[in-house]
This record gives C-alpha cells, structure tokens and sequence, in this order.
C-alpha cells in the first residue's frame, strides 16, 4: 500500500512537471502571437478572417511543442511518467488481488499462469504437428523408392491431405 | 470596423451553415465500411488470418505477393475505399495478392514472441501460399513494422523469398530524426510490459497523436469546412475509423520489438536473434525496392534509406516518394504513380 502510494506522488510530481513545460510554452507561443498580432495591426496588416488567425496560431503553436517534445527533459519526464503509470498498474492489480483473495473469482494472476500454460501448449501441438508432417512426407518419399508406381500416386494423393494438417495441428486452411 | 463586423457576421453564418448541413450528412451516415476489396479467407491459425484477395481474371505475373502489414495498426489502410486502395489498384494491375491479419491480441497472447510472429505465422503464411500455388518461393511486400518483421523473415528464410520490397520500413534504429525514435529510447520498456501484459493500442496511439501535436486541432477545422460535402466527410470518417482501430499489442513481441530495435538497434548492427536463429542482413540476396516517405515523422527516412547498405543483393532500388507515412497509401499520386511502379518492378524480375 505504501509503495502505491509513493508511485502515485511520484507519478502526480512528474505530471505536474511535465504540465508545467506544456504551459510555459503554450504561455510563451501565445504572448508572442498577441504581440505579432499587435504589430499587424499597427502597420494596417492585421487577419482579416478568424481562418487566417486560427491556422497561425496552429502553425506557430505546432512548431513550438514540436521543439518541446524533442527535448531531452520532456521525453526523460514522458518516459518517467510513463514508467510509474506502469509501476501504479502492477500494484494496483497485486492491491486487488489481495482485496479479493477470500472470494471465489479467478485473480489475475492466476489467469496469467493459465495463459502462459495454454501458450506452452499450443506451441509444443504447433511444434509435434510440424514433426509429424516431416514425418508423413518422409514415409511417403521413402514408400516411393521401394513401392510400384501407382500405389504410391495413391498414398502421396493422401499424405498431401494429411501432412499440412498435421502441419498445422491448430490451423486452419479454408480453401 | 464595420467592415470587421461585417466579416464576422459572414463567417458566422456560413460556419452556422457548414454545420447544418454536416449534421445532416452525418445524420444519413450509415457504417463507416473500409477494407470492401473482396477477399477469402484461406488459412488462419490463433487470431493470424492470412486472406488471398479475388481476382476475376489471370493474374499477369506468375509469383503470389504476400503483404505483411504493421501490428501496430490494420492493414485496412491499403484499402480505405475504392478509389484509394493500394490492394484494388495492385489487383487491376494484375498481381495475385494475400495479406496477413494479424489480429487483435487479447490477454491471452501477451506471451507471443516475435519469434511466434516471424518464424511462426509469418512462415506458416509463405508456406501455405507456396504449396497452394505450387511455386517455390513467393514476392513479399512488407510495410512499416511489417516491413522490418519482412526483412527479418527474408534474411532468415532467403530461400523462400523471390523479390522484396519494403514500404515505409524502419531498419536503422540509431536515428533520432522521429520523435518515437527519441522517445523510446527513454523509456522503460520491461516494467512498461510486465505492468500491461497486452500493450493497449490506445497507449501507442496517444504518442502518435504527439507526433503532430496541433494535428488535432486543424483536423477539426478542416472537418468543419468538408462536413458539407458527403464524399469528403465519408473519407474523413473512413480514416478517422482507421487511425481508431489500434490493436493491442502482444506483450513480449513488443518487449523485443522496442528493446532490440528502438533501444539497441541490434538489426541494423547485425546482432538481432529471433527465436533460434541470428538475423544477417547480408542474406538478402533477392531484388529488393526500398520505398520511403520524404515527409514520413514516423519512419523517417534516415531509419529506411540505410537498409539498401545493409543487405548482401546487388539488385536494389531505394524510390522515393514524396509525402508522409499515410499519404503514401492514400495519395492520389500512389494510384498513378505507386501502384504501377511495383508492378513493373515485380514484373522485371518475375522470370
């Protein structure tokens, strides 16, 4: 609970760093549009339509974040930030699985223990399925060298139904 | 001053106007379809679907092309609607087209690898369309991500592969040039994957939205001005479908992904293993068309034009195409210019 909580302060610090570089340079971008647009005005140039204004404003703001999030400091605070957005997750889940312990529902961690199984599995059925396709093709190659021809048409006419569904143990091939 | 007034009263009304008649179109809007190239099924295994596109008549070349398109976004993009698909125009053309699907990973695959994608599903892919069209190897076309996961299969699987082309691919990791580059290398991708297990897509797609931070704003300004219009605003909407649709990512695909390529460039520095086998570059010997984006802030150009020095072919090409990462698909000039160019390279090396 108290390591939560110390991400949490963490996490809440960095944002406020992070938001006080988003603010100081949107402040910094509007001032210099306001004296920009001053300056228009006094010499009879000022935007005639709120589209000319608004896509300056775009532009120059786009320009000045652009810089901003190309800076070293703002992409170590994201990837701090990020960081401990993560480490709240992991300890939130482990807070709840605690909470829910005593009742009868699947934890989180339990589910993943049955993921990483089901993975394991799948793959060894991918991998013996594979084998077993060698396998078949094998026998068939090794049939034809000692068997009369047209039997072997026959089997192979077979092994080339049989071997990619073995191949492919939980594929499908739907043509 | 009154003329000032003046304006605004004008460009009152007609922003008054614009937005009636959006909300009219929008209203008469029924679901925002993409992806209507007509397309079967033919071999699918976990949430992996490879498709194999229809064609009503021959094909002119002889090798089936397989696209392998990014994870981290729908391959949907190379067929937001008709008159913008790069897949309808490569058909028209006369290609015989698969592409991969690689699904919407659940909490269940957050332990997919990449080996799982490359030398599993990506393999199993080649392998059907080889023994299905009785062809020893096949054209592969990789794009973004899929591009790098494309250069990967192609130098640990050369003999499978008859011609390459990558599209928007980032090979060189070292770069700075894109913010994603920059920022990657400063996070901490372990506890960023243990805490999520499946990487949301939305997580990813909040950085890409950094990436053009005022983007945002001037999208909705524009939507203003084209909402009126029914074709314009159904393009919109089938984009703005596309940019939302972000699968998950599996866990320690991604892991590996951003640890051994954003982070340690070990592709690039020939250093990569994938599952059981070591990644050399030299072992692309095949043609390739190395295709980038000169406007591309998500794979910028010094991330791809590298990977023509990495690789051991002496047939390479690198095009240039100007625009950015999306507009190459979705250009007007990709269905004049793009499309039949890879088609006459594929063409010249289809013996």
């Amino acid at each position: 609970m108290n390591k939560l909580a110390e991400f949490y302060t963490a996490s809440a610090n960095k944002l406020a760093n992070l938001q006080y570089l988003v603010y100081t340079t949107g402040a910094k971008v509007n001032e210099q549009l306001m004296e920009d647009l001053a300056n228009k005005a006094k010499d009879g140039k000022a935007d005639t339509d709120f589209t000319a204004f608004y896509n300056n404003w775009i532009s120059v703001n786009g320009k000045a974040f652009e810089d901003l999030f190309h800076t070293d400091e703002f992409s170590k605070l994201q990837g701090e930030l990020v960081t401990l957005d993560a480490e709240i997750r992991t300890n939130t889940d482990k807070l709840m699985e605690s909470a829910l312990a005593p009742y009868p529902v699947a934890l989180k961690s339990q589910l993943d223990e049955m993921y990483k199984t089901n993975y394991e599995l799948k793959k060894q059925v991918y991998e013996m399925g594979k084998q077993l396709a060698t396998l078949v093709k094998n026998s068939v190659t090794t049939e034809k060298a000692t068997k009369p021809s047209e039997e072997v048409v026959e089997e192979k006419h077979e092994a080339k139904h049989v071997a990619p569904k073995a191949a492919a143990a939980t594929a499908t091939r739907k043509k | 001053m009154a003329q000032e007034t003046m304006n605004l009263a004008e460009e009152m009304a007609e922003v008054s106007e614009k937005l009636i008649k959006g909300y009219e179109n929008l209203k008469n809007t029924g679901e925002i379809l993409v992806a209507q190239t007509p397309k079967v099924e033919v071999w699918k295994r976990d949430k992996v679907t490879l498709y194999h596109y229809t064609r009503t008549t021959k094909p002119v070349l002889k090798t089936p092309v397989l696209i392998s398109y990014a994870l981290v976004n729908r391959q949907d993009m190379l067929d937001l609607q008709p008159d913008r698909s790069v897949v309808k125009n490569l058909l028209d053309l006369g290609l015989d087209l698969y592409i991969m699907d690689w699904g919407y990973p659940g909490p269940a695959e957050k332990y997919n690898t990449m080996d799982d994608y490359i030398n599993g599903y990506l393999n199993d892919a080649v392998d059907f369309i080889r023994e299905e069209q009785s062809v020893e190897k096949v054209n592969l076309m990789g794009i973004c991500q899929g591009g790098t996961f494309s250069a990967i299969y192609a130098a640990i699987y050369p003999e499978k592969i008859k011609n390459l082309i990558t599209l928007v691919t980032p090979i060189d990791f070292s770069t700075n040039d894109g913010l994603l580059f920059k920022w990657a290398k400063d996070m901490d991708m372990d506890t960023l994957v243990d805490g999520y297990g499946t990487v949301p897509g939305e997580f990813l797609n909040s950085g890409f939205a950094l990436l053009k931070p005022m983007a945002q704003a001037s999208k909705f300004q524009n939507l203003l001005n084209i909402m009126g219009d029914e074709d314009k605003l159904m393009n919109y909407l089938r984009m703005e479908k596309w940019i939302n649709d972000s699968p998950n990512q599996a866990g320690e695909c991604y892991r590996q992904f951003m640890k051994d390529l954003y982070q340690e460039n070990k592709l690039a520095k020939g250093e990569l293993v994938v599952g059981a086998h070591k990644v050399n570059l030299k072992n692309i010997t095949m043609p390739l068309l190395n295709i980038y984006a000169t406007e591309d802030n998500l794979v910028p150009p010094a991330s791809s034009i590298p990977f023509n020095d990495l690789v051991g072919t002496k047939d390479k090409e690198l095009y240039k195409f100007p625009g950015g990462h999306i507009g190459v698909f979705v250009g007007s000039r990709t269905q004049k210019e793009l499309g039949p160019a890879i088609e006459k390279w594929f063409a010249a090396r289809d013996k």
